[in-house]
């Protein structure tokens, strides 16, 4: 590949990156807080607000349309219907202009309880995180003989890492849990694990890689 | 963290064979990035970079592409070993002969020398014959289906193809279609671009096949062999479109490749960028998606509750302690996993299990939480040492009762 030809690919992979940071960014914008009041929903499922001057609450479920849920410029509420598996948004608005103060966004947990929807590293960091890689990237390339590196393979590397790294904080499920249950504590369980030829005849994948990665 | 970051790993890995093996078929680096760029951030993955469960997936696809690569530059031996541990990795590999032998009348190249290369098909073959017939006495054939003994709900049948196919049609190009994508972005104006796009590549990959363009005929190939198995079976998880995936990918690059031959570069460019960035934007909301509201999502969110909850009331659980989600249905060990809240206590192997009887609009009354608690702490006393571990072998799991949620209809 050619210098100018790498460069300009450099800005495109770059500004993939801040695109892609910038969308998580955005994703989580809801969550942050705006001048003028804000609403927060503590651990025990209660809503808090608190304006500066008469502020109207209003709820949206799964982003459909804004329901008013309660008018006064400082309160508190329990609300004992939210369903899980859907995401309410909560808004504080000026009741006189209409005009967004703060929004918070929550679901259901298992218990009945409302928790914010949390907030990823790229959420939180994801704008400035755009604006650094779109600087230096623009400057490197201006810099850098790129004959050397290959952007198209670090681009391949870094942009699985920002989309699918969500799953980082999550949890286990049943067959990953199933899979390390029976995987071989032993060369010999390994071997056996070969041997055993029958559905679900997976010897490297189940057997091998996990003794391997996970011993 | 270690789980998803092996998961993650593997799947780079796999991206970077694919887009050497693109560079290789299209000369062109740039178009096959962009066919690489298509697989590799494609929503689908959210599954087999999620933890160490679908493995199988990634191994096979990265030993499988390794195979057919070595079998083309004439490796036939290291292709045999490859393609073996590809059936090790996953049973989805018994297409790689059927893959070589349609790529090698694909290729004209590969035609030539043909009676030398009887000669070179034997390892591979023995192997295949080998495995199948090991393999087959695992297989029941009843009633048009196949069936492993053990898992009669994944039957292969030549009926669920075209269901199969369509379904990984539509998904390849991040359409919703039934369980596990249910969650992805959804919009009209979204639907629609998606569609368009997946109809002009089924335009162009038409338009190429009647020109005779091999790259295209390759990746088609490619997908409809790769998927035979998995779009024949019963049920079809979003990861096993991961290898037939492959071969839109390289339609995709095919793609870029012609219009690189036929467009001023910036305009190639531009439009790459665009493509890709549309597509990462996309996936990057779906596995949001996928990663909250799914039932990864939910099991998730449910283990996560579970943990707070266990913390609160077993104060020996410490942050040590390894908290497996199972969802299993009390009739046998299959896992399923549907929307739900509801969960009971049990125990594994090596730690704490928290078993999740999930259902759908369902949620624990205080009455089943407290008997929840009981159920637990009655266990808890005599399975958990000091430090919370597991110092006991799990006895019989408690039943679980159930009760219709009773809330108020939502806002709206």
């Amino acid at each position: 590949m050619s210098g100018p030809q790498n460069s300009g690919f450099l800005r495109f992979a770059v500004a993939l990156l801040a695109v892609v940071a910038f969308a998580s960014w955005s994703a989580g914008a809801g969550n942050r807080n705006e001048p003028g009041g804000k609403i927060t929903v503590d651990g025990s499922g209660i809503i808090r607000w608190e304006a500066d001057a008469q502020a109207s609450v209003y709820v949206t479920a799964d982003g459909g349309p804004e329901v008013l849920m309660a008018e006064a410029a400082r309160g508190e509420e329990r609300p004992d219907w939210p369903y899980a598996g859907h995401v309410y948004r909560f808004v504080l608005r000026n009741t006189r202009d209409g005009r967004l103060l703060h929004s918070v966004t929550a679901e259901k947990d298992a218990y009945g309880r409302l928790v914010v929807t949390r907030e990823t590293l790229w959420q939180r960091w994801g704008l400035p995180l755009a604006a650094i890689l779109l600087a230096a990237g623009f400057l490197a390339a201006g810099l850098w003989n790129w004959r050397r590196l290959d952007l198209y393979l670090v681009t391949l590397i870094a942009a699985p890492v920002a989309v699918f790294s969500v799953s980082f904080g999550n949890y286990f499920y049943g067959d990953s849990m199933s899979q390390l249950l029976v995987r071989p504590g032993s060369m010999w369980g390994v071997l056996r694990s070969f041997m055993s030829v029958g559905e679900w005849y997976r010897p490297f994948s189940h057997g091998l890689l996990p003794y391997l990665l996970f011993p | 963290m270690p789980y998803q970051a092996c998961a993650l790993l593997l799947h780079i890995v796999v991206s970077l064979v694919v887009y050497r093996a693109f560079a290789r078929i299209l000369e062109d680096r740039q178009a096959a990035f962009v066919g690489a760029f298509f697989f590799a951030l494609h929503p689908i993955n959210f599954y087999t970079t999620y933890d160490n469960g679908f493995s199988a997936d990634t191994t096979v696809a990265l030993f499988y592409v390794l195979s057919a690569w070595c079998f083309f530059t004439r490796r036939f031996a290291l292709a045999a070993v490859l393609g073996t541990l590809a059936l090790f990795s996953k049973e989805a590999a018994v297409t790689l002969p059927l893959m070589l032998l349609a790529a090698v009348f694909v290729f004209p190249e590969f035609r030539r020398g043909w009676r030398g290369w009887v000669k070179r098909w034997a390892p591979i073959g023995a192997v295949w014959l080998a495995y199948l017939a090991l393999y087959a006495p695992a297989l029941s054939w009843a009633g048009g289906r196949v069936t492993a003994a053990a898992r009669p709900d994944y039957a292969l049948s030549g009926l669920e193809l075209p269901r199969g196919v369509l379904r990984f049609l539509l998904w390849s190009f991040q359409i919703s279609s039934g369980k596990s994508t249910e969650n992805w972005y959804s919009r009209p104006a979204l639907l629609w671009l998606s569609a368009a796009i997946g109809l002009l590549l089924a335009l162009f990959a038409l338009i190429a096949l009647a020109k005779g363009n091999l790259g295209v005929r390759a990746g088609l190939l490619w997908f409809f062999i790769a998927a035979l198995p998995m779009a024949a079976l019963a049920k079809k998880p979003p990861h096993h479109l991961y290898l037939p995936l492959i071969g839109l990918a390289l339609v995709v690059g095919e793609l870029f490749a012609y219009l690189g031959q036929r467009l001023r570069r910036p305009a190639v460019v531009i439009l790459a960028g665009a493509v890709c960035l549309g597509h990462a934007w996309l996936s990057y909301v779906n596995v949001e998606n996928d990663s909250r509201l799914s039932w990864v999502g939910g099991s998730a969110l449910t283990g996560k509750n579970a943990v707070l909850f266990l913390k609160d009331h077993a104060p020996q659980i410490n942050g040590r302690s390894t908290i497996y989600v199972v969802n299993e249905t009390p009739d046998n060990l299959r896992f399923e996993y549907v929307k739900g809240d509801l969960f009971r206590f049990s125990t594994g192997l090596s730690g704490l299990g928290v078993h999740i009887v999930q259902r759908p609009g369902q949620v624990p009354s205080p009455l089943i939480q407290d008997a929840l608690v009981a159920a637990y702490n009655d266990k808890c006393k005599c399975l958990f040492d000091s430090t919370g571990l597991f110092a006991g072998r799990p006895p019989r799991q408690a039943a679980a009762s159930r009760r219709p949620a009773s809330e108020t209809a939502p806002p709206r």
